[in-house]
């Protein structure tokens, strides 16, 4: 049980990690750029989505 | 074999972004102004002036000594595949009406080069405050249409060694 718990910290450390550096270099892009990432970011969702239904998630 | 592909999809998406990142973080027109007064010299990196743009948007303050020059100068770093052109111009400003203008020039930075300019504000082109008193210019710099943050506010002091002291007169 301890072993997820720190699994789950883990993780949510992470997410806010990335979530910080993206903040902070998002607005540094141009315009254009903020556009790709937004795209890719939908895809890659998207598929990471796809991919845990076709393993049965 | 259908799942991976998935997997190998969001794996590519999320490595473009990375690269989107980098590439587009870097690639850019990006200005450095180097400010020395006295013996000091002050540097404004371009981070400074792109969260200016980004909303966070004040002047940048300098300290100066009355009757001694301010020289400036202005680097250019054009991160980009195409050649820059534009006209860079300084001005300096008090409440809000220009006073003077301290430099013009049009320049031209090729693909991925810098290009630096200099500029001195001479002392007797400003006013010498009264000691204890600060007086305030603004030095704006322009970049074609791009004006540099709010400009850098220089605030003039008379420094303290020349204030004499009057004795009181005796009797």
């Amino acid at each position: 049980m301890r072993i997820y718990i720190l699994y789950g910290f883990g993780i949510v450390l992470c997410i806010a990690g990335v979530s910080y550096l993206a903040a902070e270099y998002i607005r540094y892009l141009s315009e254009l750029g903020k556009l790709a990432c937004l795209i890719l970011t939908v895809g890659m969702f998207g598929f990471l989505g796809k991919f845990f239904q076709e393993i049965g998630w | 074999m259908r799942r991976n592909l998935f997997l190998y999809l969001a794996i590519a998406c999320f490595v473009g972004l990375i690269a989107i990142f980098i590439f587009d973080g870097y690639t850019g027109i990006y200005d450095t102004v180097y400010i020395i007064t006295g013996e000091r010299e002050q540097q404004i990196d371009p981070d400074y002036w792109q969260n200016q743009r980004s909303g966070y948007s004040y002047p940048y303050y300098i300290g100066a000594t009355a009757g001694e020059p301010v020289h400036f100068r202005y680097d250019i770093d054009n991160r980009r595949f195409s050649t820059y052109s534009t006209t860079v111009e300084a001005s300096v400003w008090k409440s809000n009406e220009r006073m003077a203008d301290l430099f013009s020039q049009s320049v031209s930075v090729s693909a991925f080069d810098k290009v630096t300019m200099e500029w001195t504000l001479p002392a007797e082109m400003l006013e010498t405050p009264v000691p204890g008193v600060a007086l305030e210019y603004t030095v704006k710099i322009k970049r074609g249409e791009i004006e540099l943050g709010q400009g850098i506010i220089l605030s003039l002091f008379t420094p303290v060694e020349s204030i004499k002291i009057v004795p009181p007169p005796s009797g």
